[in-house]
């Protein structure tokens, strides 16, 4: 028992070894990681960087003022400056995607894997709940939730995740379906262990990369949605200078003054490019058929 | 189980779902929101307002409404549609033929771009050709739809005219109606450009065309980049197997062998998912159709649920839901019959 178990942690190590190096051989990946490492930079030190108070700080004067050396991405029509804007806003949207993939995945593997490890009736049921969602058009169910509790940034993450989860949760039943009849499973089932803890301990980190792979991605998917819902005007105050925010306040100036809005899609764009490389990579160094 | 068994089966699911998904929408537009606030505005006497309840049968229970509202839905006497200025039936049959020439157009454009990238991208496999083409669809799937559709906005109907003085393209709307009453446009189907093709009228469809060319590449843009990398990896797939190998060493040459032997399997993903995108985009880009106000169904949604216009909301959903799921099974039977290796 003791050699085997030692045995299969070198293995581990091994095979965790193998990974890093794959992924630090590939570029596109240390180019997601460099990006996304970035942005995580700007959302936790951005409010030492530049004055927290800049959203405030309106200056007519100066409205609408193209790129210079004094306003590097040019001043919005209420004379902010757009640069310090965008610091500042990086902690919005990073904070969001992260916590709406975070929950959703956690709602999505407990709900998933459940589902599908009770399978019967009570699988049938969820199974059709979740078509109901994905049937649901998604953007429009987030729009609704907003209506309901109110326009600001945490009932924005709210609506996302009443859309998100129900993706994690097919996945994740997909999975445990497949592994539940591994003779493993089967192993510990005649050991007589709970079945709880057969599930948690043993399907679910077997289960789990592909749910980790879709996750990464779907950090920036949920940052363009969650930028897009708050562009329509569903989001924060215009205080809070969240990406998609200041698009939408850029929108009225397009002809005039685009680089109102051309700077703040920008950064969603990059972040959400780097969450894609990083996701893009991880699968194939995750996917041991993919390996070559 | 036999084809048309499962298709039975699918189809009774189908239903469950449909009914699901009019309960969802009924709770979320009349009983969370208020679904008086369509009809009340500052300027509403309160007096009024136990009539339009009494009118709109808002004074009923919640669960005689939906019983209303299904019964409705058969009869296909879905109402007003505050929004959309006319009879609900009438709005979507106004609306629904402009999302689908934008997403025939849409598509179009998506694979004709996205095919052939994935095609090289697989022959190319690791080399410059195929990072560049990774890059395009990863940057395709990352972009915010709103700021892709402003900034070609800004290119094509601002930059290009007054930098260079070239003819700008329409930013907004779905065609000129001056231009339309000086040609004589008459609708005939609602698909502009089939109607002024069918009158022969060609500046009537070029115009509607040049209206339709940015929301497509809009549209495309973002799907371009799905088909690429299905296309690539559905390639290198088929390109591993025993037959193209054995093809091969029968001598027969490249172009045959991809385009012949290795193209057909490898294009039935992406049929099936070409058809969902299909089905996705039909229901409406609210996005996009919001930043051109192309007047589709996502145009539609969009408003009624801004000014929650309820009856909208609740005919809108279920439409978008019937195609997507009528799509979705139309999808998995096509898969079945391209690829008889599939069981259910």
């Amino acid at each position: 028992m003791e050699k085997s178990g030692s045995k299969m942690r070198e293995l581990r190590i091994r095979e965790l070894k193998y990974a890093l190096h794959l992924f630090s051989s590939n570029k596109l990946v240390l180019a997601g990681t460099a990006i996304v490492l970035f942005y995580v930079f700007l959302a936790i030190f951005g409010r030492f960087m530049v004055d927290v108070n800049e959203p405030y700080m309106l200056d007519f004067k100066n409205a609408l003022k193209p790129p210079s050396s004094e306003h590097f991405f040019g001043t919005d029509d209420l004379g902010r400056d757009i640069f310090r804007l965008i610091i500042l806003g990086a902690a919005y949207d990073m904070a969001v995607s992260i916590f709406v993939v975070a929950v959703s995945v956690a709602i999505g593997t407990v709900l998933g894997s459940i589902s599908a490890y009770l399978g019967g009736k009570f699988d049938e049921a969820f199974m059709r709940i979740v078509d109901i969602l994905f049937a649901f058009p998604g953007l429009l169910l987030a729009m609704a939730i907003q209506m309901i509790l109110g326009k600001s940034l945490f009932n924005l993450a709210l609506a996302l995740i009443l859309v998100w989860w129900a993706g994690y949760a097919r996945l994740m039943r997909g999975q445990v379906l497949a592994e539940k009849e591994k003779l493993y499973v089967r192993a510990a089932k005649s050991l007589g262990l709970p079945g709880y803890r057969t599930l948690f301990k043993h399907i679910l980190p077997n289960a789990f990369y592909p749910l980790l792979v879709s996750a990464t991605m779907d950090i920036g998917g949920v940052m363009l949605s969650a930028a897009g819902l708050s562009f329509i005007g569903l989001g924060p105050t215009p205080f809070e200078p969240e990406w998609g925010s200041l698009v939408n306040r850029g929108a009225p100036f397009l002809f005039v003054a685009p680089w109102l809005m051309f700077f703040p899609g920008l950064m969603i764009l990059l972040a959400s490019l780097g969450f894609n490389l990083v996701g893009d990579g991880l699968r194939d160094i995750l996917d041991p058929r993919l390996r070559r | 189980m036999k084809l048309y068994e499962y298709v039975i089966r699918r189809l009774a699911l189908l239903i469950l779902v449909l009914l699901g998904v009019t309960l969802l929408t009924f709770i979320l537009s009349r009983v969370l929101l208020d679904p008086l606030a369509a009809y009340v505005t500052e300027r509403t006497n309160p007096k009024m307002i136990p009539a339009i309840k009494r009118m709109h049968g808002f004074d009923r229970p919640y669960w005689e409404q939906y019983f209303f509202y299904l019964r409705d839905l058969f009869t296909l006497d879905l109402g007003w549609s505050k929004v959309g200025h006319m009879n609900m039936v009438d709005a979507i049959a106004t609306h629904f033929p402009a999302t689908a020439e934008l997403t025939i157009l849409a598509i179009v454009i998506t694979l004709i771009v996205g095919i052939p990238l994935g095609i090289v991208s697989a022959l190319k496999n690791n080399q410059l050709a195929d990072h560049a083409s990774r890059i395009f669809s990863l940057i395709g799937i990352s972009i915010p739809v709103f700021w892709l559709g402003l900034s070609l906005q800004y290119f094509f109907t601002y930059w290009i005219k007054t930098a260079y003085g070239l003819p700008a393209l329409p930013s907004t709307g779905r065609y000129d109606p001056v231009l339309a009453i000086n040609t004589g446009f008459k609708k005939i189907t609602g698909f502009i450009v089939l109607d002024s093709l069918i009158q022969g009228n060609l500046i009537m469809a070029g115009d509607a065309l040049a209206h339709l060319i940015l929301p497509a590449i809009t549209l495309a843009f973002l799907n371009i980049g799905v088909i690429t990398r299905l296309t690539r990896s559905s390639m290198l797939e088929v390109l591993r197997q025993d037959y193209i190998t054995m093809a091969k060493s029968y001598g027969l040459p490249q172009r045959l062998v991809i385009y012949k032997y290795a193209l057909k399997n490898a294009l039935i993903p992406v049929v099936s998912v070409t058809g969902l995108l299909f089905g996705g985009l039909l229901g409406g880009a609210i996005m996009t159709e919001s930043i051109f106000a192309f007047p589709g169904m996502g145009w539609l949604s969009y408003r009624a649920i801004v000014y929650n216009d309820s009856n909208t909301v609740l005919a809108y959903v279920v439409v978008a839901s019937i195609i997507y799921v009528v799509v979705n099974l139309v999808v998995d039977i096509v898969y079945a019959w391209l690829d008889p290796r599939i069981k259910y």
